[in-house]
């Protein structure tokens, strides 16, 4: 299936969807045709917003009857361009379908529809003690959904997990449309796991449109330090020297100069001079564990030097230091019209010689970076700003990503910690699996959707018929 | 699998371990002892530490730390498998944290050999230090596990005369058939296979697509 075969869209998906579900035209089309990574851009054929599972179903079976290709689409805040139209393709937009449907407190779970906003899912429960654990730094826009579809990380991993071990049932619509319920009884059911292949399918295995999640205990009490070093070697030593005295903190987040520039142009937050990097800790439980587990952090910091150690008194302070971290990536705003946080994983103990290549390659391709790490997973985000008006400088920057990933996996890590594969990396899988690691996965996908219209040729390489879409997908930059 | 049991490599540092799958679990204990880690599985009959890692995977019963310190879905994060038609071929990574393809070994993890034999697997270990104080209690003669959604849970325990139980999980172990059944439920039992819910024919396209000549457990899971 090269071209879809002339389908009057927009007539056939009003019988469906009224005006105020249906988007369609340049202005719409302009507003869909990317995620956060813009380097790649799709404009859809047409936007549906469905309210409810049912109305899902009948998208995805006119898209059958049609042959036409559609993606699903919470935020759009994805960074690996999961959400861009197929060719020709409809959007299947999530964010009507954002009802809290269930909070059921005696089971700590929460049953929602996939478009809602991660953040309102702990704000529901918040005020019971309770939250929903993943925490991506785009939780105050991103889904549910979307969160599902890339088993979406965050800086509270490190000892809460990713999204996958908090999802406890999903109602997924299939690719033919079929509707089918995952898990929603009591968790760890015997059986096959099906739900661990679909929590970061990305799209790729059906349109989820409910799921149970899992409730957790806020915790009683939470202590956040953020460290200054005058030297990137001290904060990694310092890393590895908390997680080699068995703590598990809650989040353990680093950030370098590049970052620190930033959020001082755009909020005027100030650190001691000489200060090259920075720690955000946060340790928390019952509040005797937490202050010994932040003791022993701070002492742990001070052996390695740090020049400055600010401990959070109450909530205020500490939502100021996260501050930092969290806005870090919007405030690089300050520094060049265009970002692309790149997204890499090694072990641990690399980060100090990963970071040091991170340098190199930004200055052989004569780019600015700025890092942030989940220095507990070992988790990079270099982020590198340029001006993406230049398409030299756009080639510079996939081309830089490349060489990280290639360094990562040399390394012993993943082409992917938590951004996903997308378009953007699917011809990165082979240096990290083999063509039989890869036929094997893709056993995985054909139980699902052995067809070519549900999100076709994301995350695996070379699937039939994907070079007219990639034509199409780079065609911003060359 | 049983003479295929060797440690291949521990990362200290980075707290991965990687063993071949007939190595069994108090053999991989012994070996990450002296660094201050372990895979904290505390299994209801203690006999089950002699087990190969690839049955307890392939079976993951429930057991008594799953609350604190999570099960093989948390700590497996990556296999080799030999595939029914001979081809080896490897998932996930020694990244804890990564999301990089269909991770084909989540499907593998109680998948009672259908699907393909482990060979490898690549396990995140967990600190001695951060493990939970706890009384072992223990039931080898357990012949069925029922868990229930934490709100039937007292209702599940009353009037029995000396129940173990794990009450984080809502888990019952007993000898006995199930007295009492309740809406969201699951039972495990010994002596017949896990009962199948509405994805059978995920489950057989599943099967299908990893084994369609039917070589492998033929039978298992009252499904191939």
């Amino acid at each position: 299936m090269s071209r879809p075969p002339q389908v009057d869209l927009v007539g056939g998906l009003s019988t469906l969807f009224p005006p105020d579900q249906l988007l369609f035209g340049a202005a719409a089309a302009r507003g869909y045709d990317c995620d956060a990574y813009t380097v790649d851009k799709s404009k859809p054929s047409a936007i549906v917003l469905p309210k409810t599972t049912a109305e899902v179903v009948a998208v995805v079976k006119w898209c059958n009857q049609n042959k036409i290709p559609f993606t699903a689409r919470g935020a759009g805040t994805g960074l690996s361009g999961g959400a861009l139209a197929a060719l020709g393709g409809v959007i299947v937009s999530t964010k009507k379908l954002n009802q809290i449907l269930c909070v059921d407190l005696p089971n700590r779970r929460l049953k929602a529809q996939t478009g809602a906003v991660n953040k309102k899912l702990t704000d529901t429960v918040k005020h019971l003690g309770l939250h929903f654990a993943p925490d991506p730094s785009s939780q105050s826009v991103s889904t549910l959904g979307g969160n599902i579809g890339e088993n979406a990380g965050g800086p509270h991993t490190l000892k809460y997990g990713v999204t996958y071990p908090h999802i406890l049932g999903v109602t997924m619509v299939m690719p033919n449309g079929e509707v089918v319920e995952f898990g929603g009884g009591a968790p760890g059911a015997p059986g096959i796991d099906f739900l661990g292949v679909i929590v970061g399918s990305e799209g790729t295995l059906g349109i989820v449109t409910e799921a149970w999640v899992n409730l957790t205990p806020l915790p009683e009490a939470v202590e956040t330090a953020l460290v200054a070093f005058s030297e990137i070697r001290q904060a990694t030593q310092t890393v590895a020297d908390i997680i080699a005295a068995g703590a598990i903190p809650a989040a353990l987040e680093m950030m370098d100069h590049g970052i620190l520039k930033a959020v001082k142009a755009a909020f005027g937050f100030e650190y001691p001079d000489g200060t090259q990097a920075l720690l955000l800790i946060e340790c928390d439980g019952n509040p005797e564990n937490a202050r010994k587990e932040i003791e022993i952090v701070r002492a742990i910091c001070e052996k390695n030097g740090a020049l400055d150690i600010r401990l959070a008194e109450n909530e205020t302070e500490r939502a100021k230091l996260w501050h930092v971290r969290k806005k870090g990536v919007g405030a690089m705003g300050r520094l060049a019209p265009c970002i692309v946080t790149h997204d890499g994983v090694i072990p641990r103990s690399k980060l100090p010689q990963m970071l040091e290549k991170v340098y190199e390659i930004a200055a052989k391709h004569n780019l600015g970076v700025a890092n942030l790490f989940h220095a507990g997973d070992g988790n990079l985000h270099p982020c590198f700003y340029f001006d993406d008006r230049d398409p030299k400088q756009v080639e510079h920057v996939v081309e830089a990503g490349e060489e990280i990933i290639k360094l990562c996996i040399d390394l012993g890590g993943s082409v992917s910690g938590e951004h996903g594969i997308g378009v953007e990396k699917a011809d990165l899988m082979h240096l990290m699996f083999t063509p039989e690691d890869l036929e094997m996965q893709a056993k995985v996908k054909a139980v699902f959707n052995d067809g070519e219209l549900c999100n076709p040729c994301k995350i695996l390489p070379n699937q039939k018929s994907c070079v007219e879409h990639k034509k199409r997908w780079r065609g911003m930059a060359w | 699998m049983v003479g295929h049991n060797q440690l291949v490599g521990h990362d200290v540092d980075d707290q991965v371990v990687v063993a071949q799958s007939g190595m069994t679990l108090s053999a991989l204990n012994e070996a990450l002892a002296p660094t201050g880690q372990c895979i904290p599985y505390l299994p209801h009959d203690p006999a089950l530490m002699e087990s190969t890692l690839g049955g307890l995977i392939s079976v993951n019963l429930p057991h008594f730390l799953e609350a604190p310190c999570g099960t093989w879905r948390n700590w497996v994060i990556g296999m080799t498998i030999l595939q029914a038609n001979g081809v080896v071929a490897k998932t996930g990574s020694k990244a804890v944290k990564s999301v990089a393809g269909y991770d084909v070994y989540k499907l593998m993890i109680g998948a009672r050999g259908a699907f393909g034999v482990i060979t490898e697997v690549i396990l995140r270990t967990y600190p001695v230090r951060a493990l939970p104080s706890f009384e072992p209690i223990s039931l080898p003669a357990a012949r069925t596990i029922q868990r229930v959604l934490a709100a039937d849970f007292e209702l599940l325990i009353e009037d029995l005369p000396d129940p173990v139980f794990d009450r984080a999980t809502s888990t019952l172990f007993s000898t006995d058939e199930p007295k009492k059944r309740f809406g969201g439920d699951w039972v495990m039992r010994a002596d017949s296979l896990p009962t199948l819910g509405p994805v059978t024919d995920l489950m057989i396209r599943t099967k299908d697509q990893f084994d369609a000549e039917r070589r492998l457990n033929p039978g298992v899971m009252g499904v191939f």
